[in-house]
């Protein structure tokens, strides 16, 4: 039981509310600063990432035949890319045909109006939504809030996170940074049945599960549309794919007379010859399990005679910067994602600073890889350096984006003299300073010459004292600052070789008559 | 020019070459072995916290019976085919059951009905998995809204995988409404990676396999 009474809880949920927005104006530094200090947070995602990692490790014991799997997921997802405009069209036709409606938005905005307005032909004034993270990034609740029409998460997780007035900090678990003890907090503080009760406070999550469970169903009931996400679009039957464990998404999509289907323009594959590999591939990838507990195919309407099922389906195609990434010559692979979520899941910087310190809709790596290029590097450019380039993000990835690739172009992008090519990302050159230019030209020249590196080397190597000098550490100061001060050797390489009697070294030494 | 067309044309300018068939790229996942099917199919869904019971033709109808007894449920509601037809003649003596014709109310739906009958039309024995075609014979909303779920699947029924059955083109066609793969009670482990059963959908699954084989 708790020691703190219902109104010290709303109190503290108050405070931690006020906590998250004001962590979220801050500069990206600063976030993940304040993440790094918070032992709570930092054991919630370090659990999180140990037990999803472990899980996936479990269901792919064959490591041939994961290779193979994902050789073929990336084939599936590439060949998918390559016909993108015509399956899209194939898809459209499709689901006209089998009474779906489908709409296209070229932006975020465009994509609220067309749902509100969806909505508002149909009087509808409340929603449920499944777990869709593509509407998220539209920011959608909040548009339609705005517009007076109440939108409830229904993911355990994702309503949790709204009940917080958060936003998620997985994209799969979406309340992974919150432990049981807060999230009985914040049921007992905020939950309330429809006759406005408050739930009774229990740590037990089978309880919670169970109270969240009585509210929803309510909302199930009475919604009046459920607005959900696709996982894959089959163009060649017109069919909306939805993976799932909770039954939340059926929910969305059969109880309420309207369902709204959003999703990003690049899930369409051509045939469901090409479903199951990727349905393996995703839910192993994304929380080591065989399959969903449910795997939920969309095709049309309620006919005539059938006794349940919405009466109107409609698909809203979203680009929103997708069509531009899609025309870069290096970062396209972006849009092979099918969003599992391991590669933030083996991502070491993900698990010590959180999702919520990136400020994005999508953490991790392929957050890192597509908010700059939706956002633009002015807003975005700074989580592409919270990156080790260790790789373990593109070695889990299923469908095998060169995610470390991506993010060295993207620094690159922030870091070159702006190009005007319509491809650029936005805000290109944002982060090229003179200062670090000149320091790597330097550095390429000295690389590209024999003489001018030896020298370099050898004064460095000479220089020993000087890295103990005030002025050095100061320098030094954002890596020293948590790290000893590395000092060079005493011998460069090529002298402590030579000295072995390394015969190329005599060699190269002899031939470019090295000064020392 | 609107956005569909803005999009498209966008897309269509830096399209490139069409790849080949994906499905010629190698993929050596293996395919569970005919003689596993069985075993594998119930491990998986024990695994996933569903009961399996194995039964004949004949006897079925009356394990089904001791099972609603035992789970203490007294609203049966079936689709309208002719295992219902059956389960609901030989269980109607000691329950309310009946085959659904036609729209339930919402109010009757999620207050009213403990159990919902549906038949499976394959299993996927490498992911313990039902394929549940519906239409106006198998409502969505009777293996979704009731706190339990009874599917009854023919063991001849069953194929490897997924991929197996797409590829043996027994996915229906044209694809009808809603088609499902429901591989376990309704469950998640959104708190704190601990599993819960019963998230928003059936807390209990009890798959009924009839040994047709
Ligand atoms: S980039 Fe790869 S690993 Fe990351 S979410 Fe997408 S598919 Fe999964």
């Amino acid at each position: 039981m708790s020691t703190q009474t219902r109104e010290q809880m709303q109190q503290q949920l108050d405070q931690e509310q006020h906590d998250f927005s004001d962590m979220q104006s801050r500069h990206f530094s600063v976030r993940a600063r304040m993440a790094l200090e918070n032992e709570a947070l930092r054991k919630s995602f370090r659990g999180a990432s140990d037990f999803l990692m472990n899980k996936r490790r479990s269901v792919f014991s064959d490591d041939n035949a994961l290779q193979s799997l994902r050789d073929r997921g990336e084939a599936i997802r590439q060949y998918s890319l390559s016909k993108l405009p015509q399956l899209l069209e194939t898809l459209e036709k499709n689901l006209t045909a089998n009474g779906i409606q489908v709409h296209w938005a070229e932006t975020a905005t465009e994509a609220c109006e067309i749902i509100h307005g969806i909505l508002a032909d149909n009087n509808a004034r409340t929603v449920v939504k499944g777990k869709s993270m593509v509407t998220e990034e539209i920011e959608l609740n909040h548009y339609l809030e705005e517009k007076g029409i109440e939108c409830l998460e229904s993911d355990m997780g994702e309503y949790l996170v709204q009940l917080a007035g958060e936003t998620p900090s997985h994209i799969i678990m979406p309340a992974i940074h919150k432990n049981t003890a807060q999230i009985a907090r914040l049921m007992h503080g905020r939950a309330q049945s429809s006759s406005g009760e408050p739930v009774p406070y229990t740590e037990d999550v089978d309880e919670l599960i169970g109270n969240a469970r009585a509210i929803l169903r309510e909302k199930f009931e009475k919604a009046d549309a459920g607005i959900s996400g696709v996982n894959m679009a089959v163009a060649n039957t017109g069919t909306l794919c939805l993976v799932e464990n909770e039954g939340n998404g059926r929910m969305t999509t059969t109880v309420p007379d309207l369902h709204i289907a959003v999703t990003g323009i690049e899930k369409v594959v051509e045939d469901f010859s090409h479903v199951p590999e990727l349905l393996t591939l995703l839910t192993r990838s994304a929380t080591g399990q065989k399959i969903s507990t449910y795997f939920n195919m969309i095709s049309a309407p309620r006919k005539a005679g059938e006794l349940d099922g919405p009466q109107q389906v409609h698909l809203v195609l979203v680009d929103n910067g997708r069509s531009k990434i899609f025309s870069h010559p290096t970062l396209k692979p972006t849009l092979q994602c099918i969003r599992c979520g391991a590669c933030m899941n083996h991502c070491p910087v993900y698990a010590r600073i959180g999702g919520h310190a990136y400020g994005s809709t999508y953490p991790g790596p392929i957050g890192q890889v597509v908010t700059p290029q939706i956002g633009g590097l002015e807003k975005h450019g700074d989580m592409v350096s919270a990156c080790s380039l260790n790789g373990a993000c593109g070695e889990a990835c299923p469908v095998r984006i060169p995610l470390p690739a991506l993010i060295r172009e993207l620094r690159h992008e922030a870091n070159r003299i702006p190009t005007r090519d319509d491809s650029a990302v936005s805000g290109q050159g944002v982060k090229r300073s003179a200062s670090e230019a000149l320091i790597w030209r330097g550095w390429a020249l000295a690389h590209s010459s024999p003489w001018l590196f030896r020298t370099m080397m050898w004064l460095l190597t000479r220089s020993r004292p000087l890295f103990r000098t005030a002025l050095v550490t100061r320098l030094l100061s954002p890596w020293t600052d948590s790290r000893t001060t590395p000092l060079p050797q005493t011998k460069t390489l090529h002298e402590l070789a030579r000295a072995h009697g390394v015969a190329s070294e005599l060699k190269s030494h002899n031939e470019t008559g090295a000064q020392r | 020019m609107n956005s569909r067309d803005r999009i498209l044309q966008r897309l269509r300018s830096s399209a490139d070459a069409p790849r080949p068939d994906p499905l010629q790229t190698p993929c050596d996942w293996p395919l569970p072995e005919r003689s596993e099917w069985l075993a594998l199919f119930r491990q998986n869904l024990s695994d996933n916290h569903a009961e399996v019971i194995e039964c004949d033709d004949n006897n079925w109808p009356e394990l089904v019976a001791s099972v609603l007894a035992e789970k203490g449920v007294s609203v049966l509601r079936s689709g309208n085919h002719a295992e219902g037809r059956l389960l609901v003649d030989s269980v109607s003596a000691m329950l309310d059951a009946a085959c659904i014709t036609g729209e339930q109310s919402k109010e009757t739906l999620f207050h009213q009905i403990d159990a919902g009958f549906s038949v499976a039309t394959a299993g996927l024995a490498e992911t313990g998995s039902l394929v549940i075609v519906t239409g106006a014979n198998e409502p969505r909303t009777l293996s979704l809204v009731p706190p339990l779920n009874i599917v009854l699947l023919r063991a001849s029924a069953m194929v490897a995988n997924f991929s197996q059955l797409v590829a043996q083109g027994r996915m229906p066609s044209p694809m009808p409404t809603n088609v499902l793969l429901i591989s376990g009670p309704s469950k998640t482990a959104d708190i704190q990676q601990t599993l819960a059963y019963g998230a928003h959908g059936p807390k209990q699954l009890v798959v009924i396999l009839v040994m047709d084989i």
